[in-house]
């Protein structure tokens, strides 16, 4: 087995947003999470953005090929 | 506005011209021990893009190969050093133990597709249809209507109802048992090279298991290898690999600090 790392391949790109978008470090504090298009939650120190549907939008993407 | 990558276990390192968002700078904020590693980004958010997650990845991983690095989730951004400065004292307890844990290591992320035609594993535990406590009461009396006679099996909604929630609940505790065994299959096979191990099933309710891995940097060959083998003895798994990645499953949302709220 080889592991993948092509870079323009669609399953590494769902693993890599299955990753970024859900996973990693939240900071508290000052920092968010701000994606464009996508309304902005303040929730008194914490901070962060809902991506469910800018995630969503590239599954679809790569499922279909068009990303 | 600073876009932040990620945490580096060092309070410098060079700056890597023109690799961020925008063509901008990646350049240490340094705070005690540690350094966030971020670019000056001109606007107050970033489209999330294949191009520009990649980008994001790429940071990362170039920093992995001089130093541990906790990746953050994509979009992080903070007004300004000394914000972000506040932000890493905040969390800096935890921060500094998710680095040694992630440090010299990388993320291998498989996804698992169990073929049930060519299983050949004895005793699938979720053919003994048991009921989850939740649904006990609900999951009792569906099973008695299922297991009624065929002439005296009410046919009325309220059956019809009681045996899909059944085959539901049949479903998704066959889905966990079945991403427990695989594991602890996985578990067993793959101990030696594998420092820890994340096991998820799927929001979206599909077949196949998702699993993170972490593996020492200079162990992935060896890694694969395990894995080959693991493809040979079970080939009721499709086993399809990606990686190396930054730890993004190895690290906590939120920071371990004494400190949180």
């Amino acid at each position: 087995m080889v592991v993948r790392t092509a870079r323009d391949d669609e399953l590494a790109l769902a693993d890599l947003l299955d990753r970024a978008l859900y996973k990693g470090v939240v900071l508290w504090g000052e920092a968010t999470i701000s994606l464009a298009g996508v309304e902005l939650v303040y929730v008194g120190l914490k901070v962060l953005v809902a991506s469910y549907a800018t995630s969503e939008r590239f599954r679809s993407a790569a499922r279909s090929g068009a990303s | 506005m600073l876009y932040v990558y990620g945490i580096v276990d060092s309070c410098r390192f060079e700056t890597i011209p023109g690799d961020g968002h925008e063509g901008g700078d990646i350049v240490p904020v340094p705070s005690g021990a540690l350094a966030a590693a971020v670019s000056v980004l001109p606007a107050c958010s970033i489209e999330a893009t294949p191009q520009s997650v990649w980008r994001h990845e790429r940071v990362l991983e170039r920093l992995m190969l001089e130093h541990a690095v906790l990746p953050l989730r994509f979009g992080t951004v903070c007004r300004d050093a000394d914000a972000l400065r506040e932000c890493l004292l905040y969390s800096s307890d935890g921060l500094v133990n998710d680095l040694e844990r992630v440090s010299g290591k990388v993320e291998i992320a498989l996804r698992i597709v169990e073929d049930d035609r060519r299983s050949a594993l004895p005793g699938r535990s979720w053919e003994r249809a048991c009921i989850s406590t939740t649904d006990r009461q609900s999951g009792e009396a569906a099973r008695g209507i299922l297991n009624a006679p065929g002439k005296d099996r009410p046919a009325g909604r309220g059956a019809a109802y009681l045996r899909a929630r059944l085959q539901r609940v049949r479903g998704e505790m066959a889905r966990e048992d079945s991403g427990k065994r695989l594991e602890q299959l996985l578990r067993q096979r793959l101990d030696l090279v594998a420092k820890d191990v994340v096991c998820a099933l799927p929001a979206d309710g599909s077949a196949a298991f998702l699993l993170s891995c972490l593996v020492e940097r200079d162990r992935v060959t060896e890694f694969a290898d395990a894995l080959d083998h693991f493809r040979r003895d079970y080939p009721q798994f499709d086993v399809t690999c990606t990686g190396p990645w930054a730890p993004y499953s190895f690290v906590a949302a939120a920071p371990l600090s004494g400190r949180q709220q």
